[in-house]
């Protein structure tokens, strides 16, 4: 399930703020240090994440260890979507 | 006095003190000087000399500092840039200056390094935490061959220290020339009116590609303070945490750092008791925005400020005690320096008549780089015309009604964006609002609002034209209101992306039926 949460928000990073263009980010890299996403796209990225799985970011929750990196935000995800269910 | 003097001024009195914090590492006056002296010696091997420019694409942080410090130590003139690959504003920079030198991020570096963008620039530095292949040289390991002495002196006072590049009106990158007078004579000005002194530890989440950002490393250089740097601004509870351990004395942003913080962090929860001022500008933030900072955000004198890369950051600001008796009010001119509000006809526009503001002193740039058909038409005997429209009340306090650009001529009537954005921020669902023409068949243009809301709002647009209806003349209610999961920034700043905007209301999807 983890790796369904990587390939969809990478597929949203990549067509919306790499406009399509296959960078080469790995899992781990940090969004804010490669220059992947600033604030206003860490906004999108939260936006997304909550419509698509249906989870509630809390304000307490954004924090780099939960959504600075592929790896980061798909085990956040992953736990939000397994607490509710 | 020249701008790096500050540096070496404030290094002399106290070498020990420190000047940078940056996560575990702490930079004092002294060994940043000494970096800027070598920066200074590597750029002087590259035949860098009076007038020549460095662009610096650079984060926040030491090696930032030093290369700025240290172009104009050698006599050059320094280039701030947005870094990151992001960031789209390097290309048409170098294009447009010339640069003998360009010093540039890992990420930058990968991002350009095959465009060609580097192919006329002679010296081409990278800091990467791995050696680069050509034309990228490693920063770092150029620097270690360099000495840490002082450099001879070169030029004057009215020799330029830097040229920050800004969007202009159409949306191109547009170079504004600042002379060391420029910067020095309005870092003293706001030193004198926050009273700044070498106890004051700032939190700085603006880039110093950007005149704001610049303006906290001057002052704090200038009197011996500390700057907290912190490239994390996204992530508002890492910012209020570093404030917190830091014991930060003051804090500066644009309204959407305040919004960020407002809501979505744990701004409730912060304590802290050491922060003495917070300032606030690069564009207007809504009363309604300020009061909900001043109720919920840490006890701390509000300084409201306005100003324009063209006067090297600051125009005015408004006293903290005024701030509730002159709401929505700018204030008056910093120190040494003069605005008037002047009419179409060049007359000083009587209290209450809405005017240009037009801006006078030591503060104000020469003029834009490259561009004399645009400096003639800016900067003129009158002063810096700032393009903004507002009027000053009995009491002399400034308040601006709109941007000449971003007034919506609707029918015969003309409404300011801000009018209207101020009272869309007014409804609780809203985290920021932005207002743009966009035209009309019946009545020219008209206004359309772009929205990111805070909490889900049930018809959202049906509902903010209700409340806009409520409090605002007909022809001022927004014709649609498009709801964003963001609003666009310009990279950098953190500004709205007006003409992102502008372009969205006119690509007819958004044309009112």
């Amino acid at each position: 399930m983890n790796d369904t949460y990587v390939s969809e928000i990478r597929e949203f990073i990549v067509s919306n703020f790499l406009f399509g263009k296959q960078g080469e980010f790995s899992d781990e890299q940090s969004f804010l240090e490669s220059g992947i996403i600033d604030s206003t796209g860490l906004l999108e990225l939260v936006s997304f994440v909550e419509e698509r799985y249906g989870i509630a970011v809390a304000d307490a929750d954004l924090v780099p260890s939960n959504l600075d990196s592929l790896r980061n935000i798909s085990r956040f995800v992953s736990d939000k979507v397994a607490a509710h269910g | 006095m020249r701008l790096h003097q500050l540096l070496e001024a404030s290094a002399a009195a106290a070498p020990g003190a420190i000047l940078l914090v940056e996560r575990d590492r702490r930079v004092s006056y002294a060994e940043l000087d000494r970096q800027a002296n070598q920066c200074a010696h590597l750029f002087q091997q590259c035949g860098i000399g009076a007038g020549d420019r460095v662009i610096i694409a650079l984060e926040n942080g030491a090696e930032m500092v030093a290369a700025y410090f240290g172009v104009m130590k050698a006599g050059g003139v320094a280039v701030p840039l947005p870094a990151g690959p992001r960031s789209d504003r390097l290309p048409a920079a170098v294009a447009d200056c010339s640069p003998r030198a360009v010093v540039v991020d890992e990420a930058t570096a990968r991002a350009l390094g095959q465009s060609g963008t580097f192919a006329d620039v002679p010296h081409v530095f990278a800091l990467a935490s791995a050696p680069l292949p050509a034309p990228f040289v490693d920063f770092v390991a150029a620097l270690g061959d360099c000495r840490d002495t002082p450099v001879a002196l070169h030029g004057t006072d009215e020799d330029l220290a830097a040229i920050i590049y800004t969007s202009g009106s159409t949306g191109e990158p547009r170079g504004v020339m600042l002379s060391h007078r420029n910067f020095v004579a309005n870092a003293r000005s706001i030193v004198a009116y926050l009273h700044l002194t070498a106890a004051d530890r700032v939190m700085c989440v603006l880039p110093f590609s950007y005149v704001y950002g610049l303006s906290l490393l001057h002052t704090h250089v200038a009197v011996g303070g500390s700057l907290v740097i912190e490239n994390r601004a996204a992530f508002p509870n890492v910012v209020l945490a570093s404030m917190a351990e830091h014991e930060v004395t003051g804090f500066a942003g644009v309204p959407s750092t305040f919004a960020l913080m407002l809501h979505r962090s744990n701004l409730d929860q912060a304590r802290l008791p050491h922060l003495r001022y917070v300032t606030q500008a690069g564009g207007g933030m809504s009363p309604a925005r300020i009061a909900d900072w001043l109720a919920r955000g840490p006890k701390a004198d509000f300084f409201v400020m306005y100003g324009a890369t063209e006067a090297a950051a600051r125009l005015t600001y408004l006293p903290p005690a005024e701030l509730s008796q002159k709401r929505a009010s700018i204030g008056r001119a910093i120190p040494g320096v003069e605005v008037r509000v002047l009419t179409d006809d060049g007359r000083i526009a009587a209290p209450g008549e809405v005017g240009e503001l037009v801006a006078r002193g030591p503060n104000i740039a020469p003029g834009y780089w490259n561009r004399p058909a645009e400096t003639a038409e800016r900067f003129g005997p009158e002063g810096y015309r700032t393009g903004d429209l507002g009027y000053a009340d009995d009491d002399g306090c400034l308040f601006i009604v709109g941007r000449r650009h971003d007034m919506i001529k609707v029918g015969a009537n003309r409404v300011g964006a801000r009018e209207i954005e101020d009272v869309l921020h007014e409804h609780p669902a809203v985290h920021e609002a932005a207002v743009v023409p966009a035209c009309h068949d019946l009545l020219g243009e008209a206004p359309v609002a772009f929205v990111a809301l805070r909490q889900p709002l049930p018809d959202a647009e049906m509902a903010l034209r209700g409340h806009a209806a409520a409090r605002l003349a007909a022809y001022k209610v927004p014709t649609r209101v498009v709801v964003l999961p963001a609003l666009p920034k310009l990279s950098g700043t953190g500004k709205i992306d007006r003409m992102a905007l502008r372009q969205q209301a006119a690509s007819g999807q958004e044309l009112p039926s």
